[in-house]
Protein backbone atom coordinates (compact mmCIF):
# COMPACT_ATOMS: atom_id res chain seq x y z
CA UNK A 1 0.00 0.00 0.00
CA UNK A 2 1.04 3.30 -1.08
CA UNK A 3 3.82 2.16 -3.39
CA UNK A 4 4.64 5.19 -5.18
CA UNK A 5 4.08 4.93 -8.77
CA UNK A 6 7.18 3.09 -11.58
CA UNK A 7 9.48 5.68 -12.87
CA UNK A 8 9.62 5.66 -16.40
CA UNK A 9 13.10 3.65 -16.31
CA UNK A 10 11.39 0.79 -14.22
CA UNK A 11 8.65 0.80 -16.49
CA UNK A 12 11.06 0.29 -19.12
CA UNK A 13 12.98 -2.51 -17.91
CA UNK A 14 9.25 -3.81 -17.01
CA UNK A 15 8.10 -3.77 -20.60
CA UNK A 16 12.09 -5.55 -21.98
CA UNK A 17 11.41 -8.66 -20.05
CA UNK A 18 8.13 -8.83 -20.42
CA UNK A 19 9.19 -8.85 -24.37
CA UNK A 20 11.90 -11.33 -23.70
CA UNK A 21 12.83 -12.44 -20.20
CA UNK A 22 16.93 -11.33 -20.19
CA UNK A 23 19.67 -10.55 -18.01
CA UNK A 24 20.34 -7.21 -16.12
CA UNK A 25 23.65 -6.61 -18.17
CA UNK A 26 21.14 -7.02 -21.43
CA UNK A 27 18.82 -4.82 -20.25
CA UNK A 28 21.39 -2.34 -19.78
CA UNK A 29 22.39 -2.10 -23.53
CA UNK A 30 19.27 -1.76 -24.27
CA UNK A 31 18.69 1.44 -22.52
CA UNK A 32 22.10 2.51 -23.10
CA UNK A 33 21.86 6.27 -24.58
CA UNK A 34 23.09 4.68 -28.01
CA UNK A 35 20.60 1.80 -27.84
CA UNK A 36 17.35 1.59 -29.57
CA UNK A 37 15.27 3.00 -26.65
CA UNK A 38 17.86 5.13 -24.93
CA UNK A 39 17.16 7.83 -27.95
CA UNK A 40 13.48 8.46 -25.34
CA UNK A 41 14.75 6.79 -21.80
CA UNK A 42 18.20 5.89 -21.51
CA UNK A 43 19.02 4.47 -17.92
CA UNK A 44 22.20 3.69 -16.69
CA UNK A 45 23.52 0.31 -15.85
CA UNK A 46 23.26 1.02 -11.79
CA UNK A 47 20.08 2.18 -12.16
CA UNK A 48 18.68 -1.10 -14.70
CA UNK A 49 19.87 -3.71 -11.84
CA UNK A 50 18.48 -1.37 -9.24
CA UNK A 51 15.16 -0.93 -11.19
CA UNK A 52 15.72 -4.78 -11.25
CA UNK A 53 15.45 -5.08 -7.79
CA UNK A 54 12.72 -3.09 -7.07
CA UNK A 55 10.45 -4.58 -9.83
CA UNK A 56 11.34 -7.78 -8.44
CA UNK A 57 10.44 -6.82 -4.55
CA UNK A 58 7.26 -5.95 -5.88
CA UNK A 59 6.72 -9.28 -7.74
CA UNK A 60 6.36 -7.54 -11.05
CA UNK A 61 9.71 -9.79 -12.39
CA UNK A 62 11.19 -13.02 -10.93
CA UNK A 63 13.98 -14.79 -11.57
CA UNK A 64 13.86 -17.29 -14.26
CA UNK A 65 17.08 -19.30 -14.12
CA UNK A 66 20.80 -18.11 -14.83
CA UNK A 67 23.38 -17.60 -17.81
CA UNK A 68 26.83 -18.20 -17.34
CA UNK A 69 28.45 -15.03 -17.18
CA UNK A 70 31.89 -14.47 -19.59
CA UNK A 71 33.87 -13.96 -16.86
CA UNK A 72 32.90 -13.73 -13.12
CA UNK A 73 29.75 -15.05 -11.42
CA UNK A 74 26.26 -16.01 -13.18
CA UNK A 75 23.81 -13.62 -14.24
CA UNK A 76 20.35 -14.07 -13.56
CA UNK A 77 17.93 -13.91 -15.99
CA UNK A 78 14.35 -12.39 -15.20
CA UNK A 79 10.78 -12.29 -16.38
CA UNK A 80 7.90 -10.17 -16.26
CA UNK A 81 5.55 -12.28 -14.07
CA UNK A 82 1.54 -12.26 -14.80
CA UNK A 83 1.23 -9.22 -12.75
CA UNK A 84 3.67 -7.80 -14.09
CA UNK A 85 2.25 -7.87 -17.55
CA UNK A 86 -1.52 -6.72 -16.11
CA UNK A 87 0.39 -3.91 -14.77
CA UNK A 88 2.82 -2.84 -18.06
CA UNK A 89 -0.80 -3.23 -20.31
CA UNK A 90 -2.77 -0.56 -17.75
CA UNK A 91 0.15 1.47 -17.92
CA UNK A 92 0.23 1.63 -21.60
CA UNK A 93 -3.42 1.82 -22.45
CA UNK A 94 -2.80 4.92 -19.73
CA UNK A 95 -2.65 8.77 -21.17
CA UNK A 96 0.12 10.58 -19.39
CA UNK A 97 -1.07 13.10 -17.27
CA UNK A 98 1.21 16.07 -17.55
CA UNK A 99 2.03 17.22 -20.68
CA UNK A 100 5.79 17.80 -19.78
CA UNK A 101 5.75 14.42 -19.33
CA UNK A 102 5.12 13.52 -22.80
CA UNK A 103 9.06 13.86 -24.09
CA UNK A 104 9.63 11.39 -21.81
CA UNK A 105 6.25 9.16 -20.97
CA UNK A 106 4.51 9.28 -23.86
CA UNK A 107 7.23 8.32 -26.31
CA UNK A 108 7.79 5.28 -24.43
CA UNK A 109 4.21 3.74 -24.10
CA UNK A 110 4.16 4.20 -27.98
CA UNK A 111 7.30 3.05 -28.90
CA UNK A 112 6.51 -0.56 -26.53
CA UNK A 113 3.04 -0.54 -27.77
CA UNK A 114 5.05 -0.71 -31.22
CA UNK A 115 7.10 -3.17 -30.31
CA UNK A 116 4.36 -5.36 -29.05
CA UNK A 117 2.45 -5.23 -32.03
CA UNK A 118 -0.97 -3.23 -29.55
CA UNK A 119 -2.82 -0.92 -30.70
CA UNK A 120 -2.46 2.58 -28.89
CA UNK A 121 -5.18 4.13 -30.51
CA UNK A 122 -7.35 4.07 -27.94
CA UNK A 123 -4.28 5.49 -25.55
CA UNK A 124 -3.76 8.37 -28.22
CA UNK A 125 -7.47 9.51 -28.12
CA UNK A 126 -7.66 9.62 -24.76
CA UNK A 127 -4.29 11.84 -24.99
CA UNK A 128 -5.67 13.81 -27.58
CA UNK A 129 -8.84 14.79 -24.92
CA UNK A 130 -6.17 15.50 -22.32
CA UNK A 131 -3.96 17.71 -24.65
CA UNK A 132 -6.67 20.04 -25.81
CA UNK A 133 -8.11 20.60 -22.79
CA UNK A 134 -4.26 21.48 -21.76
CA UNK A 135 -4.74 24.05 -25.24
CA UNK A 136 -7.50 25.58 -24.36
CA UNK A 137 -6.58 26.77 -20.82
CA UNK A 138 -3.29 27.81 -21.83
CA UNK A 139 -5.08 29.79 -24.66
CA UNK A 140 -7.53 31.87 -22.15
CA UNK A 141 -4.70 32.10 -19.50
CA UNK A 142 -2.31 34.10 -22.41
CA UNK A 143 -5.00 35.91 -23.34
CA UNK A 144 -5.48 37.49 -19.64
CA UNK A 145 -2.02 37.55 -19.21
CA UNK A 146 0.76 40.76 -19.81
CA UNK A 147 4.16 40.96 -19.89
CA UNK A 148 7.08 38.17 -19.16
CA UNK A 149 3.77 36.11 -18.28
CA UNK A 150 2.31 36.02 -21.73
CA UNK A 151 5.90 35.32 -22.84
CA UNK A 152 6.17 32.00 -20.85
CA UNK A 153 2.91 31.23 -21.05
CA UNK A 154 2.83 31.62 -25.37
CA UNK A 155 6.15 29.20 -25.38
CA UNK A 156 4.05 26.90 -23.17
CA UNK A 157 0.73 27.02 -25.20
CA UNK A 158 3.04 26.22 -28.54
CA UNK A 159 4.83 23.39 -26.93
CA UNK A 160 1.73 22.18 -25.59
CA UNK A 161 0.16 22.50 -29.54
CA UNK A 162 3.51 20.68 -30.62
CA UNK A 163 2.17 17.55 -28.26
CA UNK A 164 -1.53 18.10 -30.21
CA UNK A 165 -0.18 17.37 -33.62
CA UNK A 166 2.49 15.16 -32.62
CA UNK A 167 -0.67 13.13 -31.14
CA UNK A 168 -2.81 14.03 -34.31
CA UNK A 169 0.09 12.21 -36.28
CA UNK A 170 0.12 9.56 -34.35
CA UNK A 171 -3.34 9.00 -34.90
CA UNK A 172 -2.87 9.14 -38.74
CA UNK A 173 -2.90 5.96 -40.57
CA UNK A 174 0.29 4.96 -41.46
CA UNK A 175 1.30 5.82 -44.67
CA UNK A 176 2.46 2.22 -45.50
CA UNK A 177 -1.23 0.57 -44.32
CA UNK A 178 -2.33 2.93 -46.69
CA UNK A 179 0.43 1.90 -49.56
CA UNK A 180 -0.65 -1.52 -48.49
CA UNK A 181 -4.46 -0.88 -49.65
CA UNK B 1 46.75 34.58 -19.32
CA UNK B 2 43.84 32.87 -19.19
CA UNK B 3 40.88 32.97 -21.57
CA UNK B 4 37.76 34.33 -19.55
CA UNK B 5 35.35 31.88 -19.87
CA UNK B 6 31.53 33.18 -20.93
CA UNK B 7 29.17 34.61 -18.58
CA UNK B 8 27.05 31.67 -17.44
CA UNK B 9 23.27 32.62 -18.00
CA UNK B 10 22.43 33.08 -14.09
CA UNK B 11 25.62 35.47 -14.30
CA UNK B 12 23.51 37.49 -17.13
CA UNK B 13 20.80 37.71 -15.74
CA UNK B 14 22.18 39.57 -12.08
CA UNK B 15 23.84 41.75 -14.56
CA UNK B 16 20.48 42.01 -16.71
CA UNK B 17 18.66 43.08 -12.98
CA UNK B 18 21.54 45.86 -12.35
CA UNK B 19 21.34 47.32 -15.57
CA UNK B 20 17.35 48.02 -15.16
CA UNK B 21 18.16 49.32 -11.89
CA UNK B 22 21.32 49.36 -8.98
CA UNK B 23 20.54 46.71 -6.29
CA UNK B 24 22.52 45.04 -3.29
CA UNK B 25 22.74 41.06 -3.11
CA UNK B 26 19.81 40.19 -1.33
CA UNK B 27 17.34 41.77 -3.64
CA UNK B 28 18.68 40.26 -6.21
CA UNK B 29 18.74 37.09 -4.83
CA UNK B 30 14.98 37.33 -4.17
CA UNK B 31 14.46 38.34 -7.55
CA UNK B 32 16.73 35.15 -8.63
CA UNK B 33 14.64 32.59 -6.48
CA UNK B 34 12.72 30.04 -7.90
CA UNK B 35 9.44 31.85 -7.00
CA UNK B 36 10.71 35.38 -8.46
CA UNK B 37 10.63 37.02 -11.07
CA UNK B 38 13.37 36.28 -13.58
CA UNK B 39 14.01 32.79 -11.43
CA UNK B 40 10.76 31.12 -13.08
CA UNK B 41 12.77 31.27 -15.76
CA UNK B 42 16.27 30.59 -14.34
CA UNK B 43 16.70 30.04 -11.03
CA UNK B 44 19.81 30.87 -9.05
CA UNK B 45 20.66 30.24 -5.23
CA UNK B 46 21.78 32.69 -3.04
CA UNK B 47 25.19 31.85 -2.73
CA UNK B 48 25.41 31.83 -6.58
CA UNK B 49 23.88 35.33 -6.95
CA UNK B 50 26.85 36.47 -4.64
CA UNK B 51 29.50 34.53 -6.74
CA UNK B 52 27.75 36.25 -9.43
CA UNK B 53 28.36 39.52 -8.30
CA UNK B 54 32.20 39.00 -7.27
CA UNK B 55 32.64 37.68 -10.87
CA UNK B 56 30.87 40.61 -12.70
CA UNK B 57 32.56 43.44 -10.46
CA UNK B 58 36.26 41.40 -11.24
CA UNK B 59 36.02 41.88 -15.07
CA UNK B 60 34.37 45.88 -14.75
CA UNK B 61 31.13 44.58 -15.48
CA UNK B 62 29.15 46.11 -12.12
CA UNK B 63 30.69 48.43 -9.93
CA UNK B 64 29.68 49.42 -6.41
CA UNK B 65 27.55 52.60 -6.26
CA UNK B 66 27.26 53.01 -2.24
CA UNK B 67 25.56 51.19 0.33
CA UNK B 68 22.25 50.61 2.04
CA UNK B 69 21.56 50.13 5.77
CA UNK B 70 20.87 47.07 5.79
CA UNK B 71 17.33 46.02 8.65
CA UNK B 72 19.85 43.71 10.71
CA UNK B 73 23.02 43.35 10.31
CA UNK B 74 26.37 45.21 8.39
CA UNK B 75 25.57 47.70 5.73
CA UNK B 76 24.57 46.04 2.28
CA UNK B 77 26.82 47.34 -0.57
CA UNK B 78 24.54 48.22 -3.88
CA UNK B 79 25.83 47.88 -7.34
CA UNK B 80 24.79 48.90 -10.73
CA UNK B 81 25.88 48.18 -14.27
CA UNK B 82 28.74 49.83 -15.86
CA UNK B 83 28.75 51.38 -19.24
CA UNK B 84 30.91 47.97 -20.31
CA UNK B 85 28.69 45.92 -18.56
CA UNK B 86 25.44 47.02 -20.35
CA UNK B 87 27.23 46.87 -23.83
CA UNK B 88 27.87 43.35 -23.44
CA UNK B 89 24.64 42.75 -21.99
CA UNK B 90 23.15 44.16 -25.49
CA UNK B 91 25.32 42.22 -27.29
CA UNK B 92 24.68 38.55 -25.62
CA UNK B 93 20.26 39.86 -25.73
CA UNK B 94 20.78 39.88 -29.11
CA UNK B 95 22.31 36.47 -29.58
CA UNK B 96 20.50 34.06 -30.62
CA UNK B 97 20.67 30.63 -28.94
CA UNK B 98 22.65 27.73 -30.60
CA UNK B 99 20.36 24.52 -29.69
CA UNK B 100 17.24 24.46 -30.01
CA UNK B 101 17.17 22.14 -26.82
CA UNK B 102 18.13 25.29 -24.98
CA UNK B 103 15.30 27.43 -26.27
CA UNK B 104 13.01 26.21 -23.65
CA UNK B 105 15.46 28.04 -20.81
CA UNK B 106 17.98 30.25 -22.51
CA UNK B 107 15.88 32.45 -25.16
CA UNK B 108 12.89 32.51 -22.68
CA UNK B 109 15.18 33.92 -20.20
CA UNK B 110 16.70 36.71 -23.00
CA UNK B 111 13.41 37.31 -24.02
CA UNK B 112 11.59 38.12 -20.74
CA UNK B 113 14.89 40.38 -19.54
CA UNK B 114 14.43 42.25 -23.02
CA UNK B 115 11.17 42.86 -22.41
CA UNK B 116 11.82 44.04 -18.60
CA UNK B 117 14.54 46.41 -19.98
CA UNK B 118 12.26 47.46 -22.41
CA UNK B 119 14.71 46.29 -25.40
CA UNK B 120 13.68 45.72 -29.00
CA UNK B 121 13.55 42.00 -29.11
CA UNK B 122 12.76 41.94 -33.10
CA UNK B 123 16.81 41.12 -33.62
CA UNK B 124 16.95 37.98 -31.48
CA UNK B 125 14.09 36.55 -32.86
CA UNK B 126 14.65 37.19 -36.29
CA UNK B 127 18.77 35.27 -35.65
CA UNK B 128 16.78 32.65 -33.64
CA UNK B 129 14.30 31.97 -36.53
CA UNK B 130 17.43 31.98 -39.26
CA UNK B 131 18.98 29.50 -36.95
CA UNK B 132 15.47 27.26 -36.24
CA UNK B 133 13.90 26.87 -39.38
CA UNK B 134 17.11 24.74 -41.21
CA UNK B 135 16.43 22.16 -38.00
CA UNK B 136 13.02 21.78 -39.19
CA UNK B 137 13.99 21.17 -42.56
CA UNK B 138 16.43 18.30 -41.45
CA UNK B 139 14.03 16.70 -38.97
CA UNK B 140 11.97 16.72 -41.87
CA UNK B 141 14.32 15.17 -44.20
CA UNK B 142 15.01 12.83 -41.46
CA UNK B 143 11.49 11.87 -40.61
CA UNK B 144 10.42 11.04 -44.16
CA UNK B 145 13.39 8.09 -44.25
CA UNK B 146 12.53 6.85 -40.71
CA UNK B 147 10.43 3.93 -39.20
CA UNK B 148 9.65 2.47 -35.68
CA UNK B 149 10.69 4.16 -33.10
CA UNK B 150 12.91 5.99 -34.67
CA UNK B 151 10.08 7.83 -36.60
CA UNK B 152 8.46 8.48 -33.43
CA UNK B 153 11.15 10.18 -31.53
CA UNK B 154 11.63 11.97 -34.37
CA UNK B 155 8.51 13.08 -35.40
CA UNK B 156 8.19 14.45 -31.58
CA UNK B 157 11.18 16.48 -32.33
CA UNK B 158 9.89 17.83 -35.63
CA UNK B 159 6.59 19.10 -33.69
CA UNK B 160 8.45 20.87 -30.84
CA UNK B 161 11.24 22.44 -33.18
CA UNK B 162 8.32 23.75 -35.20
CA UNK B 163 6.65 25.19 -31.81
CA UNK B 164 9.45 26.97 -31.68
CA UNK B 165 8.92 28.64 -35.08
CA UNK B 166 5.32 29.34 -34.53
CA UNK B 167 6.15 30.91 -30.93
CA UNK B 168 8.74 33.09 -32.67
CA UNK B 169 6.21 34.02 -35.22
CA UNK B 170 3.42 34.48 -32.81
CA UNK B 171 5.91 37.35 -30.84
CA UNK B 172 6.67 38.93 -34.05
CA UNK B 173 3.53 39.30 -35.30
CA UNK B 174 2.73 40.32 -31.88
CA UNK B 175 5.19 43.32 -32.38
CA UNK B 176 3.38 43.78 -36.06
CA UNK B 177 -0.23 44.68 -34.48
CA UNK B 178 1.32 46.91 -31.59
CA UNK B 179 3.15 49.24 -33.73
CA UNK B 180 -0.10 48.94 -36.16
CA UNK B 181 -2.66 49.92 -32.94
CA UNK B 182 -0.11 52.61 -31.96
CA UNK B 183 0.02 54.15 -35.46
Amino acid sequence: MGERNLAPGEWAVLALLSEQPAHGWAVASQLDQSGELGLVWSLGRPLVYRSIDVLAERKLIEPAGHEPGLRGPNRTIFRATPAGIEALGHWLAEPVEHVRDVRSLLLLKLIFAGRAGTDPRPMLTAQHETIAAAVKSLEARMRASAGSETILLRFRLESTRAVLRFVEGELEPSTELQAAV
Amino acid sequence: MTVERELAPGEWSVLALLAEQPGHGWALARQMAREGEIGRVWALGRPLVYRALELLEERGMIEAAGSERGVRGPNRTVFRATPKGSEALALWLKEPVEHVRDVRSLLLLKLVLIDRGGLDRAPLLQAQRELVVPSVLALEARLAESSGSEAIFTRFRLESTRAVVEFIDGLLAEETAGVAAAS
